[in-house]
């Protein structure tokens, strides 16, 4: 069986500025992100995780080579296009501020839906809200919600729609380690259970064990990779990579 | 501490430019009309001062009326035998007796030469240097029936040449005169743009005045004589019926009354200058809030380093007062040419202004800036002082600011709401002063009561739009904070009642003449002066009875008069005419039992004087004596009545000698046309006659006040342009509020055409609802006004119903014009930027 990569990029470059401020901040990454797993991307701070994961999310132009959602090319897509795919491929949760304040959870939660003008399968709907165990806090406004409850909302709403992959940047970076826990249980049980393709910026070992493979970025480069971590195998590669002179 | 607030301000200028619009704008009025006021003032005192520089001293008559005032005061006339006395008294080098009259001068087309509510009239060509205020531009004075002089500026316009004949108008019948002469007054063209024909002395007094009467005489003395000396020897002498005055007297007398009858157009400007700082306020206040509310982490990170509520308060005050300052400034300079304009406005209105140099006074500055600072300064004192209630601890959380509740706001909206109402309700009695504040009480209320409606109200309107996403988002939006919205939506409440009052007044009005011309009109044809301060000549009422076709014709004559010891008018007609041809309907006595020294009276006008039938006043007209007169009947408010009706034999003691107005009846039989042609034979040889049938009547006095409300609407309309301005400025300031919210819809699939529909939304939804409040509210004062001006004959309440639904039909599209700019930043906003901004 061939596995067709939910995303992929060749040669991906990013710079930022011009002249002597020019920052590289992607210097030619080549990756794929395979169909119904779930990718944890590491590195450093401005090692460009989540510019990465910008520009394969279709929020930022790479500056040459190229990025593919399944296998639509991103280059070549103006805001309409990119619109679209956002509104129709991609689920995103973001490290905080995830939710519209003037709606409640359940309509945060249909908001990508409702904004294609689709209505949500009710079974799917229970389905998605009773794995993200939010079914009686439904009708609360997010200030009436706490940080944990706020990330499994923004889980959820990346769920509903059966995105074909999910991007998250650092989703439990604002969130004690018991919410986190929970939020990355719910990502690795709808990658195991639901299929859904997951990728995931996070600067935490233990996170990164929640994944089926994790990528080391370092100055914009791709310079490792670990299969079915654990935190020790994470934690391991990170000091091999310090190690290494830059 | 100041250039921390230079440059807080430097970063908003435009929004800041935005919110200030109002207040420059209100400014410029300010300036403006001040400006004007003191212009014109000084453009007076000049003119009559050197007009009246060749007079001595003056004796005239008393003030026909005790009381009376204006600048066409009537007074007794001099008795010519006086003249002879003053000339006889020594130190009196010349004296000149000057006589004026009723004079229109047709144009070489035959068409009548308007002056634009100036005057048209005839005066002796005083020759004599010593007390003539002419000064000959052209050709030579007229010496001899048959000749006069022209103005020089009237001469220009209407194209007349010295050597030319000039068919003249005058109350005692046409004359075709040759042209010998131009003269100016003094060194000025013009007198206001009046015309003036002079003719000479002897001429004079046969065709325009009295015989044996004089308007006054002028007296220059001899050099070196003590003008109070002559003054008391001249006292001396002369008869109790005269009095004397000085030419400076004369100056500032005429000059002061002319700046009276102005005075008008000043409080008019005024009251609009009023609107727009009205609106401004609100404007302001709500910017500030904004402002305030984004910064309110910068604010309390002041507080926790230590800075004090005073100071944090003071810190926004001088930034409202930098902004104050500052459109103050620009307003000032905005109203020098609002002057110039409205200078320029009222010679197209005909009158001829002299030039002369703006007068710009440092009190017209000061009160300027004052008013500007002022109103900008209160408008941020709420928001300031909301801004210093910020917590130190707020800093370290994304805290809303302590949103005080609508509850108590409430409360004192209901009762400044409850205590504007009671005002309106007294001063629908005529007391405009308690009207006005009651408006200002109204608008302060519902602007306080508006936020607790505004979350339903934005659900309610917003109901229709929810079908897709944007539009839900946008309701949400607009629900989300109450203030805001209702803040925002006040500002455009305040200009549409005005105009929603106006409009309803102004259909009311057209409506109250459709019922009441016909209801007041039994005559086939009215005939009217088209220029306001002249009459008809008597001859063509005599003339038009004389008609086969004609039945009757009827003059009715408008003049002043004091009734017992009020100055109003009264209308003389022939007491057969009521009935066949003026319609009263009788409320108390006898209406058809008029006669000399009989009178009627408006039933209204009697309940507030007291009048009853059977009872006695005393009618005093200009020129007879105080009589005594019996009530014999009271009629309901008549349009072409006055609130006193004479018989018209007492027609001979008002100031002029000519119509008002003639009602003609035709004789039964002969078709309207016939009657008309017949009619018109006659009036033809008077081009400045209207001549007009019931549905004309109606037309022309309906049509008359639809240029009046579309004046009053364009000045009203500034003030809801500023008032969308505000609406744009908030929906831009929102659109930086909520910058993370756009970014992460955006990432979430929201496209670019669904967030500007979204902001539309919201837009369009306080639009509306500012519209709605204001037409509430503007109907609310349409109907007192209307009660108000029962009195004024605008007896019927019409409420414009399709005029009020394009008003709101108008405010969806000027919401949708305004969320234009903002949607489109929202719609450009980078994505990325957006979501990561802290
Ligand atoms: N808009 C920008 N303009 C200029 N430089 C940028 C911009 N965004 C990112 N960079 C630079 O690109 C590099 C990569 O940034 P990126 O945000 O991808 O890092 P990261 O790996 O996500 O870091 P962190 O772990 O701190 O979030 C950094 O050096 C950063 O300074
Ligand atoms: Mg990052």
């Amino acid at each position: 069986m061939t596995i067709r990569p939910a995303a992929r990029c060749l040669d991906l470059v990013k710079t930022y500025g011009a002249g002597d401020t020019t920052v590289h901040a992607l210097a030619g990454v080549t990756v794929e992100f395979e169909a119904g797993a779930f990718t944890a991307i590491m590195g450093p701070s401005g090692s460009g995780k989540s510019t990465l994961m910008n520009v394969m999310a279709g929020l930022d132009g790479a500056t040459d080579g190229e990025a593919w959602i399944g296998e639509t090319p991103l280059s070549a897509m103006k805001d309409k296009g990119l619109t679209a795919l956002r509104r129709d491929k991609i689920g995103f949760i973001f490290q905080q501020f995830n939710l519209l304040p003037t709606l409640t959870a359940k309509e945060n939660i249909t908001l990508p839906m409702d904004i294609a003008g689709r209505k949500p399968d009710p079974e799917w709907f229970a389905q998605v809200v009773a794995a993200v165990g939010l079914g009686d806090r439904l009708s609360h406004r997010p200030d009436q919600l706490s940080g944990g409850q706020q990330q499994r909302v923004a889980v959820a709403r990346a769920l509903l729609s059966k995105r074909a992959i999910v991007f998250a940047d650092e989703p439990t970076g604002n969130i004690d380690s018991r919410a986190g826990a929970e939020v990355l249980g719910l990502l690795r049980q709808c990658v195991r259970d639901l299929e859904q393709t997951v990728v995931m910026v996070t600067h935490d070992p233990v996170a990164a064990s929640y994944a089926d493979r994790v990528i080391f970025l370092a100055d914009g480069r791709l310079v490792a990779e670990l299969s079915s971590p654990t935190a020790e195998s994470v934690l391991n590669e990170i000091k091999l990579l310090e190690g290494v002179p830059a | 501490m100041i250039h921390v607030i230079l440059r807080s301000l430097l970063a908003r200028k435009l929004r800041l430019l935005m919110s200030t619009s109002a207040i420059v704008l209100g400014v410029a009025f300010v300036a403006g009309s001040l400006t004007l006021t003191d212009t014109l003032g000084r453009v007076f005192d000049n003119l009559f001062v050197n007009l009246n520089a060749q007079t001595d001293l003056e004796v005239r008559g008393h003030v026909a009326i005790e009381g009376a005032t204006g600048p066409t005061v009537l007074r007794t006339p001099v008795q010519a035998r006086v003249l002879a006395t003053v000339a006889a008294v020594p130190g009196v080098r010349a004296v000149t007796g000057d006589v004026s009259g009723y004079a229109q001068i047709l144009r070489k087309d035959g068409t009548a030469y308007k002056t634009g509510g100036a005057p048209a009239g005839g005066v002796n060509y005083d020759a004599n240097a010593a007390t003539s205020s002419i000064s000959l531009r052209k050709g030579r004075a007229p010496t001899a029936a048959g000749e006069v002089a022209l103005d020089v500026t009237t001469a220009r316009k209407a194209g007349f040449q010295v050597g030319d004949h000039i068919t003249l108008l005058l109350a005692s019948g046409r004359q075709e005169p040759t042209i010998t002469g131009t003269f100016g007054l003094g060194k000025n063209d013009s007198l206001g743009g009046a015309s003036i024909v002079a003719f000479d002395q002897v001429t004079a007094e046969r065709l325009l005045g009295r015989p044996g009467e004089y308007d006054a005489l002028r007296i220059a003395a001899v050099d070196g004589t003590s003008i109070p000396d002559l003054r008391r020897r001249l006292t001396q002498v002369l008869p109790g019926s005269v009095e004397i005055a000085s030419g400076a007297q004369i100056a500032a007398e005429t000059s002061s009354a002319v700046k009276t009858g102005l005075s008008f157009f000043n409080t008019f400007l005024l009251v609009f200058a009023g609107v727009a700082l009205f609106v401004g306020a609100f404007l302001i206040f709500n910017t500030f809030t904004i402002l305030v509310a984004q910064r309110q982490r910068e604010l309390a990170v002041l507080r926790a380093l230590g800075a004090s509520r005073t100071q944090v308060t003071s810190s926004v005050l001088a930034e409202a007062v930098v902004i104050g300052l500052l459109a103050s400034g620009i307003g000032v300079g905005l109203g020098l040419l609002v002057a110039l304009g409205l200078r320029a406005l009222v010679g197209t209105f005909g009158a001829t202004l002299p030039p002369g140099p703006l007068v710009v006074s440092s009190q017209t500055v000061l009160l300027s800036f004052l008013v500007g600072v002022g109103i900008t300064g209160v408008a941020a004192l709420l928001p300031a002082r909301r801004a210093s209630a910020v917590r130190p601890i707020a800093a370290m959380r994304a805290a809303v600011l302590p949103q005080a509740g609508l509850r108590r706001g409430s409360a004192v909206g209901a009762v400044l709401l409850a205590a504007g109402i009671v005002l309106l309700v007294l001063g629908v009695g005529g007391r405009s002063a308690l009207l006005g504040v009651g408006c200002v009480l109204t608008f302060l209320a519902v602007a306080m009561l508006s936020p607790v409606l505004s979350t339903p109200a934005a659900r309610l309107l917003g109901a229709p739009l929810t079908r897709r996403i944007p539009g839900r988002l946008g309701r949400l939006n607009a629900m989300r904070n109450p203030r805001r919205t209702a803040t925002t939506a006040a500002a455009l409440m305040i200009g549409l009642a005005m105009v929603s009052a106006v409009s309803l007044v102004g259909a009311s009005a057209k409506a109250s003449f459709a019922t009441d011309v016909p209801a007041a009109l039994a005559a086939d044809l009215v005939i009217q002066q088209q220029a306001l301060d002249q009459g008809i000549p008597l001859g063509v009422v005599r003339q038009l009875a004389a008609l086969p076709e004609v039945a009757r014709a009827d003059g009715l004559h408008r003049g002043q008069a004091k009734v017992g010891t009020k100055l109003t008018n009264v209308t003389t007609l022939p007491a057969s005419a009521i009935g066949p041809a003026l319609i009263l309907k009788r409320v108390t006595g006898d209406v058809t039992a008029l006669a000399p020294g009989r009178l009627l009276v408006d039933q209204d006008e009697a309940t507030r004087q007291g009048l009853k039938v059977n009872g006695h006043v005393t009618v005093q007209l200009p020129r007879s004596a105080p009589r005594s007169y019996v009530v014999v009947g009271t009629f309901a408010p008549n349009l072409l009545a006055s609130k006193y009706l004479l018989d018209a034999t007492a027609a001979s003691g008002f100031a002029t000698r000519e119509d008002s107005t003639l009602l003609l009846t035709g004789r039964a039989g002969v078709s309207a046309t016939a009657l008309r042609h017949a009619v018109q034979a006659v009036t033809s040889t008077l081009p400045s006659l209207d001549l007009m049938d019931r549905k004309e009547l109606t037309k022309s006095a309906t049509g008359q006040i639809d240029t009046a409300m579309a004046f009053i609407n364009v000045l009203l309309l500034l003030s809801v342009a500023i008032a969308v301005l505000g609406i744009v400025n908030t929906l831009a300031l929102s659109v930086i509020d909520r910058t993370r919210e756009l970014g992460l819809l955006r990432a979430v699939g929201l496209s670019r055409g669904q967030t500007r529909r979204m902001i539309t939304t919201e837009s369009t939804i306080v639009a509306i609802f500012g519209a709605l409040l204001g037409i509430a509210v503007g109907v609310g004062f349409g109907i007192v006004l209307q009660r108000a001006l029962h009195d004024q004959g605008i007896t019927v309440l019409a409420i414009p119903y399709g005029r009020l639904a394009v008003f709101v039909l108008a405010a969806g599209v000027t919401g949708v014009l305004a969320a234009l700019l903002p949607a489109r930043r929202a719609a450009r906003l980078n994505v990325l930027q957006a979501v990561s901004t802290a």
